[in-house]
């Protein structure tokens, strides 16, 4: 019997050219978006080689200054690249974000962040001089990528090929007809839901294949998450089904069924979600970008500070310092207590900015029990690491290597008489913070959704009228 | 009509808790109604007429609902991307090579030992017919800095130019798309009235760089004709040289100048008036009411 629908129902689809067309454009649709992401990613990776690229020929340079560097009777000077700010002026430290390839999936927020930072100590994190220009008209109209087609455009084709599928019949007269069938009216309503339903599919499993083939040959791509980013994608759909399921259950006309279908579109990927924008931008408002400017004084006026003042507050964390003959110019002890002050308050400023985002994502994850489909998105970058908690993540991480490196250059060169290549070699390196999340629980709230409404069409077995 | 009074009471409201500054002129509240008018019309007049060629009213609304999704979400966002795919933005490392390459070619102001800089102080020597700097009746620092200046503006004009082109070029994409999609019309016009777009802001960066550019300019004439000599760095000026410097002044701009980079869309938005009352005066004479 299901055959049969299924062939019936084949045939009924093929002979509508509406719908083939319709198919082949969502699939064009699809394509574009991969190609969107893919220019994205292409681009920030140009960047990030170019910087890695100088970063690696730097050392090298530097490496064969010290390879003929005579440490045993000169003293260092300044120019020299014993010295912190010269060393690192010619180092141009950097490091770049590891960007995943899924990320062509879902771009996130990732066309908007810095992949590379600057790890040079004495660099302001809040310049941002690896940024790349951005036109303002395409920020504000946002990215068409493969997550945005699959939230918010297979919706769309899976109510315009089922919001009548049920009605059509009444409709047209022939549902006496199919009550007589030996099947039950119900299973044959179900079977073409299903199919239409798998037909809908079919730009998703072809752009899926296309993704796959994209991205398989990239650069740190895992199968394993590939795969999660698509089984997120395809319980999205099962939500879908249900929900039109659901909908048809109550047996309203076709008008009514599309009417409620669209809208609830509307207030599944719209208005909720914006909604909650909303309030979370009132509730957790951006930090004020005076801090920063005031932050930027820090460095402009910290020369003019007296020494003593730099020099106190570099006893204050080196107590040991305190007898011991300092072999350094009060130059380097000015720029040993001007970093230690500017990466100090640099980092409070990015804690300010870290917790009020933990804070926002931490209430937008409570919210994905009213917004289930904002969890859905929540899962698709993170599974693409383009979520803003990966990229404060990589922010504190060249934080951190910063102060970590600007203590340890001015260390050596205010206690030691020369800075060596054993020296450089032990110099602290970045080091990437994961951050670990899992898309379990931004999935609960659909995955309930989805179990409810399954209960609900289970116990309301309305007879169809 | 029920969207008229809807607008009206918003513009109202706007209008009546906006004051000082921030306050709207009547112009452009007007043009703003109209504009919307204009829309509001458009969407009516379109949902009239496709709900007039189609005879199954379900099919109707899908048809207007696909169209609102096509025009509203999708080929907006298709247009943006497109325009970055035609016209696509240079990398940062690209733009500083350039900028670098064309920067040093020129003076360094704050380096008197640069090359340049002392072919500079070579014909300021000529020019005054003096043999050191010490003799001359300037600061040769305020002057070499000004003609650092000058030629650092005149490179930061190329090579900015060239990104704001590009961007330029982008957004000429939806801007053209505006003939076909009502939406990219009203939105970008909407914009330009409110002075939230993108050549607004342009307008803002240039007033405020022709502000940069003088204020500089004073400092460094001041510098160089004010009485000190050169290499004297610690020279002041007293209190009553800042009351004789202007202050930054930024107009708000005429409804003219606000819409004029805009004319395309609102052409746009009057085509399509045109376009869907010659529609409905057609259909409505091909149609059978009974």
């Amino acid at each position: 019997m299901l055959g049969t629908i299924l062939q019936f129902e084949i045939k009924q689809l093929l002979r509508n050219k509406g719908i083939i067309v319709a198919l082949v454009i969502y699939t064009g649709i699809g394509y574009f978006a991969l190609q969107q992401g893919k220019s994205i990613y292409d681009f920030q990776q140009i960047s990030i080689q170019k910087v890695l690229k100088n970063v690696k020929r730097d050392d090298s340079t530097v490496r064969a200054i010290f390879d003929t560097l005579n440490t045993t009777t000169a003293l260092r000077s300044d120019a020299n690249v014993e010295a912190p700010w010269s060393l690192e002026w010619r180092l141009g430290a950097a490091e770049a974000k590891s960007i995943s390839p899924l990320s062509i999936l879902s771009i996130g927020q990732n066309d908007i962040y810095n992949p590379v930072i600057s790890t040079h100590f004495g660099r302001q994190f809040f310049k941002n001089e690896f940024a790349e220009f951005q036109n303002p008209e395409k920020l504000l109209i946002g990215n068409l990528d493969v997550s945005y087609f699959i939230l918010f455009l297979f919706p769309l084709l899976l109510l315009a090929l089922t919001y009548n599928i049920q009605s059509a019949d009444k409709e047209a007269g022939i549902l006496p007809l199919l009550k007589v069938q030996a099947t039950s009216i119900k299973k044959i309503l179900y079977y073409r839901l299903l199919l239409r339903w798998l037909v809908a599919l079919l730009p998703y499993v072809v752009v899926s294949l296309l993704c796959y083939v994209t991205i398989y040959s990239k650069h740190s791509f895992l199968l394993s998450a590939f795969l999660q980013w698509w089984a997120v994608a395809l319980l999205y759909a099962l939500f879908w089904l249900v929900l039109v399921a659901y909908i048809l259950s109550l047996q309203l006309s076709s008008l009514l069924n599309a009417i409620v279908l669209a809208g609830l579109w509307v207030v599944l990927l719209i208005a909720i979600p914006g909604l909650f924008n909303t309030l979370f931008s009132y509730t957790y408002p951006a930090t004020d970008k005076g801090a920063i400017t005031s932050f930027r004084d820090i460095d402009a006026k910290g020369y003019n500070k007296p020494l003593k003042v730099h020099l106190d507050n570099i006893i204050s964390l080196y107590p040991n310092w305190k007898n011991v003959q300092l072999t350094s110019d009060s130059n380097y002890i000015k720029s040993f207590g001007n970093t230690l002050e500017g990466i100090e308050a640099e980092k409070k400023i990015h804690h300010i900015i870290t917790t009020n985002s933990k804070q926002q994502t931490a209430a937008e994850e409570k919210s994905f029990w009213i917004n289930p489909i904002g969890g859905v998105m929540r899962s698709f970058a993170t599974l693409s690491n383009s979520t803003l908690a990966n990229q404060q993540a990589f922010e504190t991480a060249t934080i951190v290597v910063r102060e970590r490196k600007g203590k340890y250059l001015h260390e050596n060169y205010i206690i030691k008489p020369h800075f060596t290549k054993t020296d450089y070699e032990a110099m602290p390196k970045y080091k990437e913070i994961v951050e670990k999340r899992t898309v379990y629980t931004y999935m609960l709230p659909l995955l309930v959704m989805i179990v409810i409404l399954v209960v609900v069409l289970l116990i309301k077995n309305k007879p169809i009228k | 009509m029920l969207s008229f009074v809807g607008l009206i009471i918003q513009l109202g409201i706007f209008s009546l808790f906006s004051e000082g500054n921030n306050a709207i002129v009547f112009d452009k509240i007007i043009f703003y109604f109209l504009l919307y008018a204009v829309y509001i019309f458009i969407i009516t007049g379109l949902s009239v007429l496709v709900s007039s060629w189609l005879k199954q009213s379900n099919t109707s609304l899908l048809l207007q609902i696909a169209s609102w999704v096509i025009l509203m979400i999708v080929l907006p966002k298709i247009m943006a991307s497109a325009g970055a795919k035609l016209y696509p933005m240079e990398h940062q490392y690209q733009f500083k090579k350039a900028l670098r390459e064309d920067r040093d070619k020129g003076i360094n102001g704050h380096n008197p030992d640069d090359e340049r800089s002392k072919a500079f102080q070579d014909s300021l020597l000529k020019h005054y017919k003096v043999d050191t700097l010490a003799d001359l009746p300037v600061n040769a620092d305020g002057l070499i800095m000004q003609a650092d200046e000058e030629y650092a503006n005149m490179v930061y004009d190329k090579h900015f130019t060239r990104i704001r082109n590009t961007i330029t070029k982008q957004n000429s994409i939806s801007k053209y798309a505006s003939l076909v999609n009502p939406f990219l019309a009203i939105r970008n016009a909407s914009m330009a009235v409110s002075q939230s777009d993108y050549d607004s802001q342009l307008n803002l960066f240039a007033d405020a760089e022709l502000y940069r550019r003088y204020l500089i300019k004073e400092l460094n004439t001041k510098m160089a004709y004010g009485g000190s000599k050169t290499d004297d760095w610690d020279w002041k000026v007293d209190d009553s040289y800042w009351q004789t410097v202007k202050d930054f002044d930024y107009p708000k701009a005429s409804l003219y100048k606000s819409i004029h980079h805009c004319l395309l869309e609102i052409s746009a938005l009057a085509i399509w008036i045109v376009v869907i009352i010659l529609s409905v005066f057609i259909t409505s004479k091909k149609i059978n009411v009974l």
